[in-house]
């Protein structure tokens, strides 16, 4: 994709640009397909997926001030992967019929999806800023990998030494969030 | 009385890692009714144990919204919504012209090197229908089931050998056995290209009493595709797109489409 600027992209998308979404469809779609038809999904899940997370976009410049800070394209890509979660988690729920299905318009589940897609990012945001070793000892603690394997491969003295490191990393990332302003409404 | 004063984390770890005595339990469910500092920790942990596993958690109920709504039922919202629509729907039409297109490219790619783009072709195959997100999550912290932690993490790590010895030391070891785990044991034959093993496991897989036992059916047709067994895997696929609930029966379907 050629690299323009990502904010140039998100005006000409509030504006209607249809050369421009031409463009997104033709440079991003694609890369969307594959990972939607290599996680149990077709082309159609892909296109509705897509179409969905670019017009979400629009109300978070609309509403929110958006602005990208990395690529457009990587932004997208990672918009259209949390929706496709979302939709999975939705299919699957509705296959065990678990528990009094909500009935939610369809602007509201676009406004909880814009939402969904901003605590992400305040998540990935908080991870970044801590140190390498402590993302990932958080990655292995949350996948629920044992202390034994844990203190394997970081070459801890004993599980215990690894309880305590693991619970200061999550102490700090669980601080760094609640710092953050957008926690009180997004947690 | 719990006192969360001092331990606070370590109570709110075990209650939900599942490690807490079960008196202690309704102790601090009663807490947590009354506490909503401590609620809105647990439900924090909860998101950040999501987004680190990559699940899916809702929102929490009470978030406020009105903005956003107001902006979607806006006629400017339909409007780009509409558009956007539009674009997608002559993507999709002007893509599908050219796909004669890309036949007859194809099919002069398969006159120049036929066996060549046969080799290359059933290669990817395998490499865009097996993934590892199709693998069963299993690992658990708990003390008592250390080894198939160790065996998934193994695997994780690419060392196939390793997990396939404590795979084999797992079942003739363990009293207790999770049926997710013989898609990582046949898994790691497979890995390590011992076909007829793998495919034992998997058959262990598919005639358990599991929930997720068609899963066996779909790890035996990438072993055949991987072996490039052709009918064999024919028949295996066929037999997955019988029934809608089948473990990737949509992938099956798409595989068929692909070998016809």
């Amino acid at each position: 994709m050629t690299q323009l600027n990502s904010n140039i992209y998100l005006k000409a998308l509030l504006k209607g640009d249809e050369k421009v979404i031409i463009k997104i469809y033709n440079d991003i779609l694609p890369k969307v397909t594959s990972f939607i038809k290599n996680n149990k999904g077709t082309q159609e899940d892909a296109q509705e997926v897509f179409q969905k997370a670019l017009y979400q976009l629009t109300a978070r410049i609309k509403v929110r001030n958006f602005e990208i800070n990395s690529s457009f394209e990587a932004y997208l890509f990672t918009a259209c992967k949390n929706l496709w979660r979302r939709e999975l988690n939705n299919r699957k729920k509705e296959v065990r019929n678990d528990g009094v299905f909500e009935l939610v318009s369809e602007e509201h589940d676009n406004s909880k999806a814009v939402l969904e897609q901003e605590r992400w990012e305040l998540f990935e945001e908080k991870i970044v800023e801590l140190s390498e070793n402590c993302r990932e000892l958080l990655q292995l603690y949350f996948k629920k990998v044992s202390y034994k394997i844990i203190v394997e491969k970081f070459n801890y003295a004993n599980e215990n030494t690894a309880f305590q490191r693991v619970f200061k990393c999550k102490k700090r990332l669980v601080d760094l969030v609640k710092l953050d302003k957008r926690f009180q409404e997004l947690c | 009385m719990l006192d969360t004063n001092n331990n606070r984390d370590e109570l709110i770890e075990q209650y939900l890692t599942g490690t807490m005595a079960p008196k202690t339990i309704l102790a601090f469910e009663k807490l947590i009714a009354k506490d909503v500092s401590l609620a809105k920790d647990i439900e924090l942990f909860k998101q950040l144990s999501a987004h680190f596993n990559e699940d899916y958690i809702s929102l929490k109920q009470d978030i406020d919204t009105t903005d956003l709504d107001t902006y979607f039922r806006s006629n400017e919202a339909k409007k780009l919504k509409k558009t956007i629509e539009n674009i997608g729907i002559t993507h999709t039409s002007k893509k599908k012209f050219k796909f004669p297109v890309s036949i007859a490219a194809a099919l002069i790619g398969l006159f120049i090197c036929v066996a060549g783009y046969l080799q290359f072709s059933k290669h990817n195959l395998y490499e865009d229908y097996y993934t590892e997100s199709d693998l069963p999550s299993l690992v658990a912290r708990s003390t008592t089931d250390n080894l198939s932690s160790e065996i998934v993490f193994a695997y994780q790590e690419k060392q196939f050998s390793k997990a396939n010895n404590l795979y084999i030391t797992y079942i003739n070891s363990s009293s207790i056995f999770n049926e997710n785990l013989f898609i990582y044991g046949g898994m790691t034959y497979l890995e390590l290209n011992e076909f007829d093993k793998a495919l034992i496991e998997f058959q262990k897989m598919t005639s358990s009493n599991s929930i997720d036992n068609s899963k066996g059916l779909w790890f035996s047709a990438l072993v055949y595709l991987k072996k490039e067994e052709h009918i064999l895997l024919k028949e295996t696929l066929n037999t997955i797109v019988q029934k809608k609930n089948n473990f990737n029966h949509k992938k099956a379907v798409s595989l068929l489409q692909e070998l016809d």
